[in-house]
């Protein structure tokens, strides 16, 4: 398939969740974006290797009427292994919304993340970016999960690829993290200790050359020393 | 952006190839060598960047350390002549895709890396860096040629803080690109699957396996497996099958079906020969965590027994095709999640685990 066809499929999935959070919206349904595209809102554009994909998180409450706007915009609604999966085909390609339910649970390690109770109070409307440059006039506002919440979540797995993503969430955002929130969070799904370490892992993989390495993997760019020693400064700073 | 130089910037230029040629040089050299200020020469090396008739490279360690190669008169005219070519008002407003359509033949090239992968798998999109595999001799001609206000030209990393919309690294082929090439049909050329999955295997970093995974998947009935320039053959000659082989294998595994037939990894199998200490992939991040559990675990007698099994546990997950590294006689430490999660995302129905 060729470049027009694939920002074709980027301008729908964009289009489809405005549409998805304006219904959400004016049926009072509590609908986040997290994974990718909360990265997304979160960082500049240069850090963009997602999956057309689009990962939320919903409570178990509003999944039936959930189920109501998906169907609306012809998405087929399945119950998986993790939560609940839209998919729309569009030609012979899919869009795939993977929804989670309360909570997220981690492929990598099966460690869960719960949902504090302030988690959909501290959601803001966020642009996300089109990734094409033909998309550019394709608006898209959405519910993104706190940049708290989205961190832990990234900081849970095993991937080095989320490992990533909570570099240049810290780099590109970290004026917007709110330390205690963030700490309380990770506490409340007993994932202190683990954050904890993770963030030294991080720390040693940046003494080691580790983080320079996986920031050339996904952006193709090099980390430079500035940034190294900003990065090292705001992870100390989490760790306070 | 006009590529032709205003008769100052000539002279400047002209006098500056005589005493460096290829040479690399700074600022200082600049101030130094056409006796001007220090505001001049930055302007004069301003002024070649933005037309790409000089190459500029930056230190990691010092992001303000710069220094500088000329693009020779030759690459230059070159670059003006292809320019002049190009309708008036178009100039300046190509895309980096539309440069490359318009390129067509007159320099061989091949979009590579993963811009070229997801042109197969629309899985996972490409970071903004676009990697062109070029014949050597026409480096300079590529920089002179792309550079323009929205792209910038690397020969070794990209460093850059800048934001501009496209970044290009040219990487030297070692085959003839002619050989390596496809055209799509928007008329732009992009390295062939075959030959770019054995690249993918190279890299063997993480997302380069991500990326042979999902090119594997979605054009496994349209991959010429077989013959000279078949997959089975490159792996076989830069010794490559027994990765391919667990990855193919380990593909079959998750799914829980042959996704890829018996008799492909059967005939890759008859390449495998001999004895290998090879650990798949060598991912650097893969590899450190992998050994720092494993040194870890060396000292027992200092863990107690729940740091012993979450460490044990941790270690599992490098471990868990072990069927496969007996198989293909290679220690393969890629996590089954990485596999699983490329199959499921894909649409591959997954067997049980």
């Amino acid at each position: 398939m060729e470049r027009g066809r694939a920002s074709k499929i980027e301008a729908v999935s964009l289009k489809d969740l405005d549409r998805i959070n304006r219904e959400a919206k004016d049926f009072g349904i509590s609908l986040m974006v997290i994974g990718g595209y909360a990265v997304r809102a979160y960082t500049e554009s240069r850090s963009w290797r997602f999956t057309k994909d689009i990962d939320f998180v919903t409570t178990k409450r509003d999944l039936a009427a959930l189920r109501g706007v998906f169907e609306l915009l012809k998405y087929g609604f399945d119950q998986t292994e993790f939560g609940v999966k839209g998919s729309k085909k569009i030609n012979h390609e899919s869009i795939d919304l993977h929804i989670s339910v309360d909570k997220v649970i981690d492929w990598s390690t099966n460690l869960e993340y719960r949902l504090p109770k302030d988690f959909f109070s501290n959601a803001k409307e966020i642009s996300i970016k089109p990734y094409f440059e033909e998309n550019t006039s394709v608006k898209t506002s959405v519910m993104v999960a706190p940049i708290d919440d989205v961190l832990v979540m990234k900081l849970m797995t095993e991937r080095s690829r989320d490992h990533f993503d909570a570099m240049a969430l810290i780099l590109d955002s970290f004026g917007k993290i709110n330390v205690k929130r963030f700490w309380a969070n990770a506490k409340y799904s007993d994932l202190e200790e683990h954050i904890n370490k993770r963030l030294n892992s991080l720390l040693a993989d940046l003494k080691k050359g580790l983080a320079k390495k996986m920031w050339k993997e996904f952006t193709g760019r090099v980390l430079i020393r500035e940034q190294e020693v900003m990065l090292k400064k705001r992870i100390n700073n989490l760790l306070e | 952006m006009r590529k032709e130089m205003p008769d100052w910037l000539k002279r400047y230029y002209n006098r500056l190839w005589t005493k460096c040629g290829r040479q690399a040089f700074t600022l200082e050299h600049v101030m130094r060598e056409l006796r001007v200020s220090r505001v001049m020469a930055i302007k004069i090396l301003w002024e070649l960047e933005q037309r790409g008739f000089v190459n500029k490279e930056r230190s990691d360690v010092d992001y303000r350390a710069r220094v500088y190669r000329l693009i020779s008169p030759e690459d230059i005219s070159f670059a003006i002549g292809i320019y002049s070519l190009v309708e008036k008002e178009k100039i300046g407003k190509q895309s980096l895709i539309e440069k490359l359509v318009f390129i067509g033949d007159r320099l061989l090239y091949a979009i590579t890396g993963s811009h070229a992968a997801y042109y197969y798998h629309h899985y996972m999109f490409p970071p903004k860096v676009v990697e062109i595999k070029i014949e050597s001799k026409d480096e300079g001609k590529w920089i002179a040629f792309l550079t323009d206000e929205k792209t910038r030209v690397f020969i070794g990393d990209v460093i850059e803080t800048r934001k501009i919309r496209s970044y290009v690294k040219l990487v030297h082929s070692s085959r003839p690109i002619e050989l390596i090439r496809t055209r799509t049909e928007e008329g732009y050329y992009v390295e062939k699957p075959e030959f770019l999955l054995i690249e993918l295997l190279e890299r063997q970093t993480q997302t380069s396996i991500i990326e042979a995974i999902a090119i594997i998947l979605q054009k496994k009935d349209q991959l010429k497996w077989h013959g000279d320039d078949g997959i089975i053959k490159l792996a076989s000659n830069m010794g490559f099958s027994r990765r391919l082989g667990v990855l193919l294998d380990a593909i079959n595994i998750e799914a829980h079906k042959p996704v890829i037939g018996d008799e492909i990894i059967q005939e890759i199998m008859v390449d495998v020969k001999g004895k290998s200490d090879e650990i798949f992939p060598k991912d650097d991040v893969f590899l450190s965590r992998f050994m720092e559990l494993r040194n870890k675990l060396v000292h027992r007698a200092l863990l107690t027994r729940e740091e012993t099994e979450e460490l044990e546990k941790m270690k599992e997950r490098f471990e868990g095709y072990k069927v496969l590294s007996e198989k293909w006689d290679l220690q393969s430490i890629l996590p089954r999640e990485i596999v699983r999660k490329v199959l499921e995302d894909l649409g591959v129905k997954l067997g049980e685990g």
